[in-house]
């Protein structure tokens, strides 16, 4: 006896032998569909290993990252820590009696340095650097200019020196280190804060 | 009918199959694997390199208190640096702007690294300069019986003394020729001649120390004259002070220190011209002092030449003395 199949392509009946040979493509058939579930199988554990592997690297490139930035924060603020402690040495600020280092801030150099060229060339952090002084305390808040310099009650008639001015957001560190200033005019030695500023 | 059959069983032959798969799946897996270990490890070396030159920076400014400090800064792991006029490399890392004026050989690939801080003044402080070195790096000081007191004091006179961190040897010109042979067994970087040596006797070292090359100084009170040669080159160049002479010792080459010291002439003349204004602020303030003159001093300054330098300093000196000893502000 023969059987016949119907071609699911080109539509026409299928001389499939005899019963033998139809056994042999039910076998067929069946091993077919085990080969596609298989290969489903394998496509399927394929399919989530790949997603677990891109979740694994998202969060490994996240922790990267976080740790990446946390070390930048951290050199960040050593840096400025660093660069505080340094300007009293600076020779754009420091003091000196016949070139013996003395350990203040100059006011007239502190008053010079901003509208200098050096300035420009200076390597200062990002940041707002000021000096204030703290001790004696002042009643006046302004900042200190070349014409507060000229007038007979300097330097009572300004509180503050900038050094470096920058804009800042409203969320900002403010880091300081206190410092001896001294104001040759007068022979005058005072109590100050080096403020830096930073976003 | 039968063999397109076989042909479609692919049931029984899917065995094999999953085999290469796994295989090219496994192999694709690991490359990817090793890829992303390799990243990882370039990552971290790259992070560490650039903690390292932050560190490195960080320690020069750090020792920019003090007016003659040293310093040996010991790494775990040998490490590559490479320093060029500002500029620092760390390992494979970008290369950082330096914040500091280095005199230094170019490459130094060391566990431990030597660094010497000095206030250059002139008159007034301008910036410290840092001379860096390795111990691998070796110096010869070469004397004769005219330049022996001076080279005996790197040693000796605490007033003058090259930190024993740094790895120089001091030896007569007479052992030197006579010990020449001898000497070529040991690495040695640089021969740094206080003595004049003849033609032919700077040929035979650079013949025998291929590695080498020689320093010749010419010492005239503080400061003089510098001829660097090489095997293949030789250039002249000059320092206005002892510190600037060692500086010139543990550079790589004329054009490296020239470089650095143009850093640091650049500053001066920027910090004359700041003490210029600041001459005329007390000016304002103190009458009947000289700060006019002080001025004129001060704005006419001239890096080209030495002896426009040295000139420059003993006029300055001269006025600030003037200025401190009446009833004036000193400007430095």
């Amino acid at each position: 006896m023969h059987h016949y199949i119907k071609d699911s392509n080109t539509g026409e009946d299928k001389n499939l032998g005899d019963d033998k040979n139809l056994g042999s493509y039910i076998r067929y058939k069946e091993l077919r569909k085990k080969a596609q579930l298989q290969a489903m199988e394998l496509i399927a554990v394929l399919f989530i290993f790949f997603i677990l592997l891109s979740v694994g690297i998202y969060y490994y490139y996240q922790f990267q990252f976080t740790g990446i930035k946390e070390t930048t924060e951290r050199l960040s603020t050593e840096k400025l820590e660093v660069y505080l402690s340094a300007i009293i040495n600076m020779p754009e600020f420091q003091c000196s009696a016949r070139a013996t280092k003395e350990i203040c801030l100059d006011t007239t150099k502190l008053l010079l340095f901003k509208s200098s060229e050096l300035a420009k060339t200076a390597i200062l952090p990002k940041a707002r650097i000021t000096v204030k002084q703290i001790y004696p305390p002042k009643t006046a808040l302004k900042e200190c200019t070349l014409q507060d310099f000229n007038s007979p009650d300097f330097p009572d008639n300004c509180l503050y020196f900038t050094i470096k001015d920058f804009t800042l957001p409203e969320k900002k560190s403010i880091i300081s280190n206190p410092a001896l200033l001294y104001y040759p005019t007068k022979n005058l030695y005072a109590l100050g804060l080096v403020i830096m500023e930073v976003a | 009918m039968r063999c397109n059959l076989i042909k479609s069983k692919k049931g029984d032959i899917s065995q094999p199959f999953i085999f290469i798969f796994a295989i090219v799946a496994g192999a694709l897996i690991l490359t990817f694997l090793l890829w992303f270990a390799r990243g990882h490890v370039r990552i971290e070396s790259l992070k560490s390199s650039q903690e390292a030159a932050f560190y490195f920076d960080e320690t020069l400014t750090l020792l920019s208190a003090g007016e003659d400090v040293y310093k040996s800064i010991d790494n775990p792991l040998k490490r590559k640096y490479e320093i060029s006029c500002g500029t620092l490399k760390v390992e494979e890392g970008k290369p950082a702007k330096l914040n500091s004026i280095v005199f230094s050989p170019k490459q130094l690939s060391a566990n431990k690294l030597s660094i010497y801080s000095k206030s250059i003044l002139f008159p007034f402080k301008i910036a410290n300069i840092y001379i860096i070195s390795d111990p691998s790096k070796r110096y010869l000081f070469v004397y004769d019986e005219r330049t022996k007191d001076l080279v005996e004091s790197f040693k000796k006179d605490i007033r003058v003394k090259l930190p024993e961190i740094f790895n120089f040897q001091l030896i007569s010109k007479q052992n030197l020729i006579s010990t020449l042979n001898e000497l070529t067994k040991q690495q040695i970087t640089r021969f740094v001649l206080f003595t004049q040596l003849s033609q032919q006797d700077i040929n035979k070292i650079l013949q025998k120390f291929p590695n080498s090359d020689i320093l010749l100084i010419d010492y005239q009170d503080g400061s003089g004259n510098l001829k660097f040669i090489s095997k293949t080159s030789t250039a002249d160049s000059n320092f206005f002070s002892l510190h600037m002479l060692f500086a010139a010792i543990f550079s790589q080459d004329q054009n490296t220190y020239e470089c650095s010291k143009a850093q640091l002439l650049n500053k001066l003349k920027l910090l004359s011209k700041f003490y210029s204004q600041k001459a005329s602020l007390l000016n304002s303030a103190f009458t009947n002092c000289p700060y006019p003159q002080a001025s004129g001093v001060l704005n006419s300054i001239d890096i080209s030449t030495l002896e426009s330098l040295k000139s420059f300093k003993i006029s300055l000196e001269e006025v600030n003395n003037i200025l401190a000893g009446g009833n004036c502000a000193p400007l430095y």
